[in-house]
């Protein structure tokens, strides 16, 4: 009942949303802040569920450990995002860049991709993944060119053809493996996660490799992995803060997850090695790639583009080499999350105040906004791997694993991710310290944006120290579902 | 039984030669008219093999395919291309020999590669020719500037996709197959709100004709 109750309150939230008048932008405003907590207290009990039961029982959508984990701190952000949109869009409002109508657009929109994702999340049967996925990318579409300028429009357009071939590619992929499950005697109409498994003995092992050559080219268009990431920095940037947080925090992860999911069938189908191949193969790419663009960025918020396409190449690669490799990837799709989150807040942040998201353009942010500069640039470092940060211990495991299986590849990451580390180094030292530009008016932009900073920054903090044992079995418990 | 091995050639034949014609054509009219009888091909499949089946569920999902794909889609383009007098697509990046030339090789590599890699769990030679006509889809996004032709082509190669899923016997529920088409309905809706939001940013909804440089690494 639980995920019932889950998958209705966006949606129900939306309606609402969408039909209040003119003049009640409070209303909307309460109603999102009050579903995405109603979201995160749900998130908590499915969790509970699932760490009792093994699964929830429901039709269609019986979550498993990994469904509930990603729901978890998909809520979690979500209700952070919730408290900066309000914050975001009350500065934007107040200086005339939008009106009421387009926050209302926003927050239906906000709803409908969370009622997306959690379908995507919380489902059993890998076609309502599917429908669910590309559900996120519609969703997304006017989110991403709410602004309406030249370049949102063409981010938007990007993100809209780019992602629906690639889904379509991964729906082939999805159609294949349920092609391989009816010619294994399957007749349910509606083919789970779980008879796929069920059946993996009788499965066309060379039906199965073609399938999951087309699901990681597919999905992964979705997660950014290099070469199919073209929209992403583009999407992320244009979009405003708190949604560029969510497509990089969760959305990306939530793709991820339906490709460890058809992993974990197609090694038990055909050599496991293929698979781990094909996933340090992208990670890796995708690792070196955003490293050399992050050095040489020149826009903060590209910069965390690419840096969401590094982080989904370590969790890759930590997903390729198996093992503990994937507990680590786990920890560190939940760090990365809460992190980006607090780079892209912080970041809109600094775009509240200085109009530009050039870096040339932004100077001296710690007298400016200090708060928001002291936790971007912490937040940086963290990301970069810099101990004591969760994400230094997850990259390091993954590092540390695959060094005596994969040695020139660790070797590759290991010089890549410190390019990076100089890369946000360099870049952060410029926009924080130094002169800032005359005319800028120092102060926060309002309580909202530093509320959700503070929230999230919180949790990072108290998570990369100290793991509570639920949340840590319920990761577990996520990591024997896929391996 | 209707749904025999020679009418599903039929259909992959006639889904992969308007793929090929769509990459042949310069204008954009005939384009969506080419897609619009690729809509026909594919709902009148799944009608007919909801029939041949008695499945009832699959029988509504072909007429809604119908309606969605070759009734809506087509219209809106259609209404589109008036609108903004955009009767005749860009340019494409190679020459119309050149095109039939890669479109060539991929159809052999469809009937070496996949249709190799098929046997004994297929052997309808529908497979290989529907496989090409998603290769000739992307090709055509790929091949042609214009944005409405991208637009068509992920439209066509979800036509192909499908007809591909149905021939290779799933079965799917109204449910599911409902979602689906919904989801395209969407889809459909959104991309010609983006045209119109491009046109009325550029002034065309052709990307040749765009100064789309707004997005770069600076």
């Amino acid at each position: 009942m639980t995920v019932y109750i889950l998958l209705f309150l966006p949606l129900a939230a939306a309606a609402v949303s969408g039909l209040m008048p003119r003049g009640r932008e409070r209303a909307i405003e309460y109603i999102a802040l009050a579903v995405s907590a109603a979201e995160f207290a749900l998130a908590i009990l499915i969790g509970g569920e699932v760490l009792a039961e093994g699964r929830v029982n429901a039709p269609l959508f019986e979550t498993d450990a990994l469904g509930s984990f990603v729901i978890l701190f998909a809520t979690f952000i979500g209700l952070a995002a919730a408290i900066h949109s309000v914050g975001h869009l009350r500065e934007e409002a107040r200086k005339e860049i939008i009106g009421f109508r387009r926050i209302r657009q926003y927050f239906v929109l906000f709803h409908l991709f969370f009622l997306a994702m959690f379908l995507a999340a919380a489902t059993s049967i890998p076609l309502i993944t599917w429908v669910a996925i590309e559900a996120t990318t519609l969703a997304t579409a006017f989110l991403i060119s709410f602004y309406n300028k030249p370049s949102a429009i063409e981010a938007g357009w990007k993100q809209l053809i780019i992602n629906s071939v690639g889904l379509l590619l991964g729906f082939l992929g999805t159609l294949l493996f349920l092609n391989a499950a009816a010619g294994a005697g399957v007749t349910e109409a509606l083919i789970s996660w779980d008879t796929l498994y069920a059946v993996r003995a009788s499965l066309n092992p060379l039906l199965v490799t073609i399938a999951f050559i087309f699901v990681v080219v597919g999905y992964g268009t979705k997660v950014g992995f290099v070469p199919m990431h073209t929209w992403l920095p583009d999407a992320h940037s244009k979009a405003p803060a708190p949604i560029s947080s969510l497509l990089s925090g969760v959305l990306l992860n939530v793709a991820l997850v339906a490709i460890l999911r058809f992993r974990f069938i197609t090694d038990a189908v055909v050599d496991p090695s293929f698979s781990q191949d094909l996933l340090i193969g992208f990670g890796i790419v995708s690792i070196v790639l955003a490293a050399l663009i992050i050095f040489a960025q020149k826009n903060y918020k590209r910069m965390l583009a690419y840096s969401s396409i590094e982080n989904m190449g370590v969790i890759a690669l930590g997903a390729g080499i198996g093992g503990a490799g994937m507990i680590a990837a786990l920890f560190h799709m939940l760090y990365h999350a809460l992190l980006k989150s607090i780079l892209f807040f912080s970041a809109g942040n600094l775009f509240l105040k200085y109009g530009s998201t050039k870096m040339a353009r932004v100077r001296g942010a710690i007298t400016i906004v200090p708060v928001s500069a002291v936790v971007f640039f912490a937040a940086l470092l963290a990301v970069a791997g810099t101990p004591p940060s969760g994400i230094f211990f997850t990259k390091l495991t993954t590092l540390a694993l695959g060094v005596e299986q994969f040695p020139y590849v660790i070797l590759v990451a290991v010089i890549a991710l410190g390019i990076v580390f100089a890369g946000f180094v360099k870049h952060a030292t410029t926009l924080v310290f130094g002169k800032p530009p005359e005319g800028t008016e120092p102060g926060e932009a309002n309580n909202w944006t530093l509320v959700s900073l503070l929230l999230l920054s919180s949790a990072f903090v108290i998570l990369s120290l100290w793991m509570p044992p639920q949340l840590r079995e319920l990761i577990y418990g996520a990591a024997s579902i896929i391996q | 039984m209707i749904f025999t091995l020679t009418t599903v050639t039929l259909y992959a034949a006639a889904a992969f030669f308007l793929a090929l014609l769509m990459n042949l054509v310069r204008k954009n009219t005939t384009l969506v008219t080419l897609y619009l009888l690729q809509s026909v091909v594919t709902a009148f499949a799944l009608i007919i093999l909801a029939y041949s089946e008695g499945a009832v569920g699959l029988l509504w999902a072909g007429f809604l395919t119908l309606a969605v794909k070759a009734v809506m889609a087509p219209a809106f383009l259609m209404r589109m291309i008036r609108q903004y007098s955009a009767h005749f697509s860009a340019a494409s990046y190679l020459s119309a020999p050149l095109s039939v030339l890669a479109l060539a090789i991929m159809t052999a590599f469809s009937y070496s590669f996949v249709a190799s890699s098929l046997r004994g769990f297929s052997d309808s030679p529908g497979i290989p020719l529907l496989f090409a006509a998603i290769f000739g889809v992307l090709f055509l996004m790929v091949n042609r500037r214009g944005a409405l032709a991208a637009v068509v082509g992920i439209l066509a190669l979800e036509n192909a996709i499908v007809l591909l899923a149905a021939f290779l016997g799933l079965h799917h529920s109204f449910g599911l197959e409902f979602a689906i088409a919904f989801d395209i309905a969407v889809w459909i809706a959104i991309a010609v709100t983006f045209l119109t939001m491009m046109h009325r940013q550029f002034g065309a909804v052709d990307t040749a004709t765009l100064t789309m440089t707004q997005l770069t690494e600076e």
